[in-house]
């Protein structure tokens, strides 16, 4: 590790080179992984710095694994003991908006909160779909790995929100993917083959993306956000299919009765009371002029009549404004992006989670099996959900909230998450950021020629196998986390 | 004696989504000397029902403790959907819900007109 000091420090500057004591915060994340002692953390702050640090790691054979927020719930950014940590927080340039193609191009470092704070300033009329994690989390990160936001029910997963990038590639290279291959306008995948999937869910594997077009929208004129409670999930799940086909709603999510209990300051709610809503919906309506955003409601008002008629009971919609009133806590959910304290602030410091895609269709089963596994397991069933592309398929994740001191609480979380994922993963829904863990399970689903493909195509580009070993490890005799 | 001593939720964990609201509601209200006045008069139980959701306010020695459930004994009971009752706690009065059906009571309306003023958020 000494020689790796050294060519770092040559490079950077001993400042930007940390070990020892300055490891701890690269050591853990917020899930029940066991931590892991890297051997150094590199602070890169340009391209170039990435590309010489890439060939350093090559010479030296040492594990590498990007970092930016470090709130990854996966474990993927804790590269195997000994490896390094290329920490590009600090690479947080906005090198370009395009307002009239509606796109920003990014470094790796840009967050959320920045990037909406940019936007403002520059006054420029376009907005971007938010995830549910903290405002200091990367964009670049949560388009790689393929998160979803609040405009995922019309746009789908933020992979598909990538307008194209530039990535290192393991050999040094320098690579373009998307429409920016031969245009100057990063508009998309382009008429060409579509390279920006060589990047898109590969977890750091293929390449270090050092820019990436994110795609941004109109801003419309006029907005709502609505939560309607409903009394089962059953009834949750049917608005989905109606609302995901229907043109009211730009969001729709779904969040089971935990969550609004843990909202309310009960950080490990118990029991359901029988009498009380399995779910809340919430739902962000718009519009152009007052009268389409009038229209959209009153359409919502009716689908919720007609799921009264066939069984499925809810409370009439209520407008966060009104909810703020009555319990300021709620402000939480006024204004994306937000910090949910209540998951990622607790006094035990744990949050996991079984995050998957799958389809509508058995959504209602994947929820009965999954509730039940939490509830078996002595946890709370926080379940968070949400149609996504229009109703092509959406998300089911399972959260659990714990005490990253207690090991025996660690175990327990990480058996249950085997057994939901597993359990999805019977029903045809696909774990997403899929930490190491679940990859051993996906194991006895996968079709052996994709993972044969991905494995060639990952030791052309990677043939030292330093890009995040521990990553989508299929083979036994790949080299991998300890 | 301090606000957060005034309401006491019990069994935070198996509380229903009715009875954090209102305690929640409740609580901050009671940062108000006139409120906390009022909590020391009053005796005895509300039932509120929302939607298909059930507690008791149980007013005693100053201090107000929800319960999950409709607790025996009470002195009056109010109903109506969650919206109905929360439109309440929005300020937006009781009369007009009450004449036209949408909440309904039972029990002394004394107790209830001396509560729902700490409902109100």
């Amino acid at each position: 590790m000494t020689e790796a000091v050294d060519r770092f420090t040559e490079l950077l500057g001993a400042e930007r080179v940390i070990t020892g004591e300055g490891l701890a915060p690269y050591r853990s994340d917020y899930t029940e992984e066991e931590p892991r002692e890297p051997g150094l953390a590199v602070w890169l702050e340009t391209a170039e710095e990435i590309h010489a640090a890439v060939i350093i790691a090559g010479e030296l054979n040492l594990a590498v694994a990007v970092r930016v927020a470090g709130s990854n719930v996966g474990a993927l950014a804790m590269p195997p003991a000994g490896g390094v940590i290329f920490d590009l927080s600090g690479m947080n340039r906005i090198l370009e908006v395009n307002e009239e193609d509606m796109y920003a191009v990014l470094e790796p470092g840009v967050t959320w909160e920045q990037l909406k704070a940019h936007l403002a300033e520059q006054k420029i009329p376009l907005s971007m779909g938010y995830p549910l994690s903290p405002p200091d989390t990367s964009i670049v990160a949560n388009c790689l790995l393929d998160g979803l936001g609040n405009l995922s029910l019309r746009h789908g997963s933020m992979a598909d929100w990538i307008g194209g990038l530039e990535a290192v590639l393991p050999d040094g290279r320098i690579l373009k993917a998307g429409a920016n291959a031969a245009s100057d306008v990063w508009f998309g995948n382009g008429p060409l083959p579509h390279l920006i999937g060589l990047f898109a869910n590969w977890q750091g594997t293929t390449g270090i993306v050092t820019k990436l077009a994110f795609q941004l929208w109109p801003t419309p004129k006029y907005r709502a956000r609505l939560f309607v409670l409903m009394y089962e999930r059953a009834g949750a799940f049917a608005a989905f299919k109606r609302l995901a086909r229907m043109p009211i709603a730009d969001d729709v999510g779904g969040l089971s009765w935990v969550t609004g209990k843990m909202l309310l300051d009960v950080p490990r709610p118990k029991e359901r009371d029988p009498g009380e809503p399995e779910f809340f919906l919430y739902l962000d309506l718009s519009g152009n002029t007052v009268e389409e955003l009038d229209l959209r409601r009153r359409m919502l008002d009716e689908l919720l009549v007609q799921l009264e008629k066939e069984g499925f009971t809810s409370e009439r919609p209520f407008d966060i404004e009104t909810l703020v009133k009555l319990n300021p806590m709620f402000s939480k959910f006024a204004d994306f992006p937000t910090r949910l304290e209540f998951l990622v602030d607790t006094p035990g410091g744990g949050l996991s989670w079984v995050g998957t895609y799958g389809p509508l269709s058995r959504f209602k089963e994947y929820a009965d099996r999954g509730i039940e596994i939490m509830e078996r397991h002595g946890f709370p069933p926080a379940v968070v959900s949400r149609p996504m592309k229009g109703g092509h398929f959406g998300v089911l994740r399972y959260l659990t909230v714990f005490d990253k001191s207690d090991a025996d609480e660690r175990r327990r979380v990480r058996e249950m998450n085997i057994e939901i994922s597993r359990a999805g993963y019977d029903l045809g829904f696909l774990t997403y950021k899929t930490p190491a863990w679940a990859v051993e399970i996906l194991k006895d689903y996968i079709d052996p020629t994709f993972v044969e493909v991905m494995g060639a195509i990952r030791k052309q580009l990677d043939p030292k196998g330093i890009m995040a070993p521990h990553c989508w490890r299929f083979d036994a005799d790949e080299r991998g986390d300890p | 004696m301090s606000s957060e001593a005034r309401v006491i939720i019990d069994d935070p964990p198996s509380m229903s989504l009715l009875g954090l609201l209102m305690g929640s509601i409740i609580e901050r209200r009671a940062a108000q000397p006139e409120i906390i006045k009022r909590i020391e008069k009053l005796r005895g139980g509300l039932v509120v029902e929302a939607g298909t959701m059930t507690i008791t306010l149980l007013f005693a020695e100053g201090k107000v403790t929800v319960l999950r459930g409709a607790a025996e004994g009470a002195r009056a009971r109010v109903r109506g959907s969650m919206n109905a009752l929360l439109n309440i706690s929005l300020g937006k009065g009781m009369v007009g819900p009450w004449l036209s059906g949408r909440i309904k009571t039972k029990g002394s309306l004394l107790m209830l007109l001396r509560v729902l003023p700490l409902m109100r958020a």
